[in-house]
């Protein structure tokens, strides 16, 4: 985000303490915001309570990655309610969530934010927003065999402790059922080589 | 090691089940499945193969919605088409994606429709009324404590252990709601009937950043270092129910702890360990594929 200066929202984020379920939010400029961001991600599958949100930091606390991340779980969902859409999808916290689930548990307003992360890591990977490359290699995998690992080479050990062998999934069959969704998407656009600006930090 | 076995009947009834493996346990932790089976060969459950069967979805739910439920819905299809009425599944993420999934086709019959055109490829038709459950489900509230306890040959008296219960085997409790997140009282109780002594720790609910480890392995290396040193010199092993924190505590503990070797604890599948307490070989529990060195366990068992 850009750096600190004059105006209402940094004056507010100022006057906040600065510790990690304080917003790191220095300055937003009006170009920044989509009004609509919000309504789009309640409209994903289990977004729907993100509008309840009242910011009480529950799922930040409750967070075994928050000292890994660049903005908190519940930054996040004050970005997702300010509408700053290309900060929240170009974030690095998102493909941090471990989905422990543990901050959709004890929400005390039923918001499922993991899911809701979900859906934000589907839309940013919908709108060509740089995916961990471990999605793409279990992507491409997946399409090889209906797994997420290679299994030529498991059958052996297998067969010696008495089980039985793991058979691929038809290369045919999988992609056909998997035609249209993003994990075409997020193979293609590597490909390409075209991104848009993201903050992976690794 | 299933096939013409007759079910018998014990419990609450005819114990007969679908067995959905998933992607890590035949990459990274057979020696789950083989103690899996060897325990419910020995308690005359009966397990049935899933023809066909392939990754449950879970990791595709972050990249597209459509991509996991129709993963899920797929292996749903493929045991009810083999006149399946109930899943055990031995991984809690594989547990809760066709849980969830089950959920979900029925609970939505647009979804449901959508996700049958893509299946109509193989002729199978999405549908969630099957049952899902965990293999500790399948033993606690199937089976019944009082029946596993009467299998309990060699209680493990010298043996104090921690559980990991892990994250998707609860959680989110509105959808799963086998166990109590807070203090899950049925896992607690599998693992006492087992006669070992059960410690509790500090940091008990931590996940163990499994899925993290392909994205910053640093940060998920740092979650297992503080479980494994909450629970070090506490107690003889941690016990877990599922192949990915399994594997996570199994194989990271080796590094994070490479020049710190006393720190180091055997981590141990439940199915291991009520596989011991039931005096099964121990060549029938795949211990030699466990990594963190586990014979002094073995030794207390003897």
């Amino acid at each position: 985000m850009p750096e600190n200066s004059e105006g209402a929202a940094s004056t507010r984020a100022r006057s906040a303490r600065k510790d990690v379920t304080t917003t790191s939010i220095k300055r937003i400029t009006a170009d920044q915001i989509d009004s609509n961001f919000m309504e789009e991600v309640s409209k994903m599958p289990d977004g729907e309570k993100i509008h309840s949100c009242f910011q009480c930091g529950v799922c930040s606390g409750s967070c075994p990655i928050v000292f890994a991340m660049d903005y908190s779980p519940r930054q996040i969902s004050e970005m997702i309610h300010i509408g700053l859409r290309k900060a929240v999808l170009s974030s690095a916290t998102i493909w941090l969530c471990s989905t422990c689930y543990m901050c959709y548990e004890r929400c005390p307003q039923g918001v499922k934010l993991t899911d809701v992360f979900n859906a934000i890591k589907n839309k940013a990977v919908e709108e060509g927003y740089l995916a961990p490359s471990v999605y793409e290699r279990m992507g491409r995998q997946l399409l090889r065999n209906g797994f997420v690992y290679d299994m030529e080479a498991v059958n052996e050990e297998r067969e010696a402790l008495g089980l039985p062998a793991v058979k691929d999934v038809k290369q045919e069959t999988i992609a056909e059922e998997l035609k249209g969704t993003l994990i075409y998407k997020l193979l293609g656009e590597r490909k390409e080589g075209e991104k848009k600006e993201a903050s992976q930090k690794q | 090691m299933s096939s013409g076995r007759v079910a018998q009947t014990i419990g609450n009834g005819n114990h007969r089940y679908s067995l959905f493996i998933g992607c890590t346990i035949p990459v990274r932790e057979n020696n789950y499945e083989v103690s899996a089976r060897s325990v419910a060969e020995a308690l005359s459950i009966e397990v049935t193969e899933i023809p066909g069967q392939s990754c449950c979805g879970l990791p595709f739910r972050s990249i597209d919605y459509n991509a996991w439920l129709t993963l899920a819905a797929r292996n749903l299809a493929i045991a009810r088409k083999s006149n399946s009425s109930r899943i055990m599944v031995l991984c809690s993420g594989c547990y809760k994606s066709l849980l969830t999934a089950s959920k979900e086709l029925e609970g939505n019959a647009a979804v449901k429709r959508n996700v049958s055109k893509k299946l109509l490829v193989e002729g199978l038709e999405a549908n969630g009324q099957i049952k899902v459950e965990h293999i500790a489900q399948v033993l606690y509230d199937d089976y019944g404590i009082e029946n596993i306890a009467k299998y309990v040959k060699k209680p493990l008296r010298d043996l104090k252990v921690a559980i990991h219960p892990g994250c998707h085997i609860t959680m989110p409790s509105k959808i799963i709601g086998f166990d109590d997140p807070a203090s899950p009282r049925k896992l607690n109780e599998l693992v006492k009937a087992t006669g070992a002594l059960l410690v509790d720790y500090e940091t008990k609910r931590l996940c163990c950043g499994a899925t993290i480890v392909g994205i910053k392995e640093d940060v998920s290396k740092a979650l297992v270092r503080r479980k494994i040193e909450n629970v070090a010199g506490r107690v003889h092993a941690l016990i877990t129910f599922c192949p990915i924190c399994h594997a996570t505590y199994d194989i990271q503990q080796l590094d994070v702890f490479a020049s710190e070797r006393d720190k180091q604890v055997p981590v141990l599948h439940y199915t291991q360990l009520l596989g011991l307490a039931m005096g099964l070989p121990e060549g029938k529990l795949g211990f030699d594929l466990n990594r963190v060195d586990a014979s002094g366990i073995l030794g207390k068992t003897r």
